[in-house]
């Protein structure tokens, strides 16, 4: 059996169905990602994990243990909030102790851990602080330690960077992964920032209206969306119907029972790829915008709009003709579900 | 534009508002130091007779202490059974929680007098001390602040976070409450504790009509002295707010924090203390007047 | 957590409605039934209300209660946002400090707040002996002791009750607001109109409310004042429940019971109108 695993569980809030039937597995040492919009369940799920939600139906197992009837506190699993929940009364050193006094630990061994935690998060210098003297990333990083401190079985993250600037968040992100290789801990992170998600994890699931669309590694999602909703949420993708296809070259012949197609964004080509399966239509630029090392360009091909990424290194924007022939090859036209 | 306009229209609107708030305090002050004061605009002596001779009256200072001894068992109650049964129910109860907000507004529907009406009904001449009931018709009374001011101070801490971050690190329920939300509720606590206090002090009508002449607290003594002498009476007001100060003081003292303190360095505004202010004004109905 | 299990911490909430049932809510109970009693064989009876709604002296009392109540609330509101406004234009810490004060004030009433008012506009009050000395007979026709010195004293108190209420409403209006609705060529006049006042409408009325209720239940500013000279609702409703010689409790009761019924009305009703203005301003 899995590390952790969750078996068809379901949870409402009177007639809403907050999770419908949902069954996931987690193996040691997994950094997995919960992936959707708001009010997809992705939290809720993280919160029925350590015990701060009441579901239904279903069974939870947590090292072999079924964890369901056990309550938060005796299920040693670790939670970062988004809003920190830092104790504002106790200094960073009481907050991150707090978990190890309630543990009755001697004050050596407390001191001992709580400094090696500080280290680990490299805020050591702010042991005597109080919490709303500190930056947001740094309140954030304490939260960490004082989950960490504790050895959990599991450190469950929801949201923890969302409250953060673009900078921070970055920085932090490469920071937890770091830290989760180097202790090998399992996590599970719950975000809405499909970027964020690639970065971090191992896997991602993806959820949608309390149900698990699709779980797959960062690459294998990107490359292979399985829905219109994955494809539409993590974005860069042309969604076209098999019809608009034929419109575009009559000679494609789609996938049977297939109706819908992803195409990503820089997998069209504006100059000819050369061997068979390839479709190839005249389009008209309309626009583009430089995003950096890409260029963002606006085709219209009879009354399809399309977005294409070109590389910046690859063409000089004053070449980019006004009327030109795209290419797609048929590997790049991935079939998916409504 | 260059600079910030202020119209005089709002100084003058000021300083006639100020102007009337301030008066009836001074002029109560002034009349409690001057021997005799008519027909002038400012009374011709001072004077600290009517102090000295309020000290020597045994009347005087046993209906401070009845006040004292009324305030602080009151207070002692409503805290020990207030602040644990918001929490609670704030916590884990929702639905009583709702009830709760409208069960704490029947105070402004009912006033004083009516509580009065309906407590007299129920217990004169029963088994239970007249001064059990004044302290439940307080308590009553004081619902509404003890329960808004409570519950502000725990949504402001984000208090459903705190106690399940406790829960998570291994706390129980009880130790979260004492070592985590009790610490961080103590301003906005004591805020709300001076609020009630005060109007605990200067309580009036309950205490009229339910004990009346034979408990004299602070409030009564003055009506009595009023019929009587207008400079002691004076006197006993100007006391009355010297004593409500020092007390509120006293009691900020004693449950100041000193690393609060240290904290504001930083330069903060404590937006507890403001919340608290702004959103519990006083309700005249029940207690005051 | 699957299931949730029966929670015994309800149980924790017992010493609280205890109090409440004891003295809210049975005392209210006991109120309404006795209401309905004879006072002559304590069997049921309507001729507690019939003898109130009948007796000019009762109904008198409601009107005068009435009226002073809405007196007192509607030149209390005016000045009260007029005040309110002024005050935001202070700067911000004049502002902070303002709102402490203010709060004490609007707890100054009661006995001592009579008093002062007694010294100043009584019958041998300062002010008015300086009036004469001038010769001004500027208080010639004002009686402290009747409606009108009420009037002035219950303001005291309604004023900054109104503002404590009043001010944070218009705290919230946005500076952007104003400046959002300019840049689109309104006039401070019409901004108010379209803007402002409707934004902070909901306020005003729960405000007046409040200070309509807080006037009716006034007891104490009023006995200290005028003793039993003005016929209001609290005074007679006291004098029936604890007067030596014309003690009638059950009469008392029954004007308390109308008492509450119309607070209860007039809250209830406010409530509904505000939750529509909020849904219309939605």
């Amino acid at each position: 059996m899995s590390f952790i695993a969750i078996d068809e569980l379901k949870l409402s809030y009177g007639d809403n169905n907050v999770l419908k039937n949902i069954s996931l597995n987690i193996e040691e040492g997994e950094l997995v990602t919960l992936l959707g919009p708001s009010g997809c369940g992705k939290s809720t799920l993280l919160r029925v994990l350590a015990g701060l939600e009441v579901f239904q139906e279903g069974e939870l197992y947590l090292d072999g243990e079924e964890i369901s009837n056990l309550p938060s506190k005796d299920r040693n699993v670790g939670f970062v909030f988004q809003s920190y929940a830092l104790f504002p009364n106790m200094t960073v050193y009481e907050n991150i102790a707090f978990g190890l006094t309630i543990k009755k630990l001697p004050k050596t061994e407390i001191n001992q851990k709580v400094m090696a935690v500080l280290r680990l998060v490299n805020l050591e210098d702010k042991a005597d602080y109080y919490p709303d003297q500190l930056s947001g990333g740094q309140q954030q990083r304490i939260s960490l330690a004082r989950s960490l401190v504790t050895e959990p079985k599991v450190l469950l993250l929801d949201e923890p960077l969302s409250a953060l600037d673009a900078k921070i968040r970055k920085q932090l992100q490469m920071d937890i992964r770091k830290l989760q290789k180097q202790l090998g801990i399992t996590m599970i992170f719950v975000t809405h920032d499909q970027e964020e998600a690639m970065i971090l994890s191992d896997r991602v699931i993806v959820m949608n209206e309390g149900k698990i669309v699709q779980q797959a590694t960062p690459q294998e999602l990107y490359a292979q969306p399985k829905t219109h909703f994955v494809a539409s949420f993590i974005g860069n993708y042309n969604i076209l119907t098999s019809e608009q296809l034929k419109q575009l070259h009559p000679a494609f012949t789609g996938k049977s029972g297939k109706h819908s197609y992803a195409i990503r964004s820089e997998t069209i080509q504006i100059k000819p790829i050369h061997g068979e399966n390839v479709l190839s239509f005249p389009a008209h630029l309309d626009d583009y915008t430089v995003l950096g090392s890409t260029i963002r360009c606006y085709y219209t091909a009879g009354t399809l709009k399309l977005t294409v990424d070109v590389l910046n290194s690859e063409i000089n924007i004053s070449e980019l003709a006004k009327t030109t022939d795209l290419y797609i090859h048929h590997d790049h036209i991935v079939p998916i579900d409504m | 534009m260059r600079t910030k306009k202020r119209h005089y229209s709002t100084y003058i609107i000021m300083a006639l508002f100020g102007f009337y708030m301030v008066f009836p305090f001074v002029s109560t002050g002034l009349y409690a130091t001057s021997t005799e004061w008519s027909n002038s605009i400012l009374p011709r002596d001072f004077t600290v007779q009517w102090f000295a001779e309020l000290m020597k009256d045994p009347a005087f200072i046993s209906a401070v202490m009845r006040s004292i001894v009324l305030t602080f068992t009151t207070l002692a109650v409503v805290l020990v059974i207030m602040v644990p049964t918001v929490f609670i129910v704030y916590m884990y109860f929702p639905r009583v929680d709702q009830f709760m907000k409208g069960l704490v507004l029947m105070p402004y529907a009912i006033p004083g007098v009516i509580l009065a009406t309906g407590l007299l009904r129920m217990y004169s001449g029963s088994l239970i001390p007249m001064f059990a009931v004044l302290v439940g018709g307080l308590f009553i009374g004081s619902l509404p602040f003890m329960y808004q001011g409570v519950r502000n101070s725990l949504e402001s801490i984000q208090t459903k976070n705190l106690m399940e971050a406790a829960d998570l690190l291994g706390a129980s329920k009880f130790i979260a409450f004492v070592k985590i939300i009790l610490p961080n509720i103590k301003l906005g606590l004591l805020i709300t504790t001076l609020l009630i206090f005060s109007s605990f002090f200067g309580e009036f009508v309950l205490t009229n009509l339910l004990i009346g002449g034979n408990y004299e607290t602070i409030r009564i003594y003055m009506l009595r002295r009023m019929n009587e002498n207008g400079h002691l009476a004076s006197a006993v007001m100007v006391a009355y707010f010297i004593l409500l100060i020092l007390i509120s003081l006293l009691i900020t003292y004693m449950t100041s924090n000193k690393r609060r303190k240290n904290l504001r360095k930083k330069g903060e505004p404590l937006t507890e203390m403001d919340e608290a202010e702004v959103l519990l004004p006083p309700t005249e109905d029940s207690l005051t007047n | 957590m699957k299931r949730i299990q029966w929670n015994r911490k309800i149980l924790l909430l017992i010493p609280f409605f205890l109090i409440a049932a004891m003295f809210l809510i049975i005392p209210m109970v006991m109120m309404v039934t006795s209401s309905f009693t004879s006072e002559a064989t304590g069997a049921f009876t309507l001729d507690n209300y019939k003898e109130v709604l009948t007796n000019p002296f009762y109904t008198q009392a409601f009107m005068n209660s009435g009226l002073i109540s809405i007196f007192s609330s509607v030149t209390g509101l005016v000045l009260a946002i007029l005040v309110s406004y002024a005050m935001t234009n202070l700067p911000d810490k004049v502002q902070d400090k303002l709102t402490v004060y203010i709060n004490v004030a609007a707890n100054f009433a009661g006995v001592p707040l009579a008093f002062a008012f007694i010294i100043l506009l009584g019958n041998s009050g300062v002010f008015r002996l300086f009036l004469d000395n001038l010769e001004w007979p500027l208080l010639n026709n004002f009686d402290l002791y009747s409606w009108q010195g009420l009037a002035i004293t219950y303001l005291y108190f309604q004023i900054p009750l109104g503002i404590l209420f009043i001010y944070p409403s218009l705290k919230k209006i946005r500076k952007e607001w104003k400046e959002a609705a300019f840049m689109l060529g309104a006039t401070n006049w019409i901004y108010w109109r379209k803007v402002g006042l409707p934004s902070i409408m909901p306020s005003i009325a729960g405000t007046f409310v409040i200070m309509f209720a807080n006037g009716m239940g006034t007891y104490e500013t009023a006995y200290a004042l005028t003793g039993s000279n003005v016929n209001l609702v609290t005074i007679r409703i006291a004098a029936l429940v604890s007067g030596d010689i014309y003690a009638r409790p059950i009469i008392g009761s029954t004007l308390a019971v109308l008492f509450a019924v119309i607070m209860i009305v007039i809250l209830f009703v406010s409530q509904m109108l505000l939750k529509r203005v909020r849904r219309d301003l939605a």
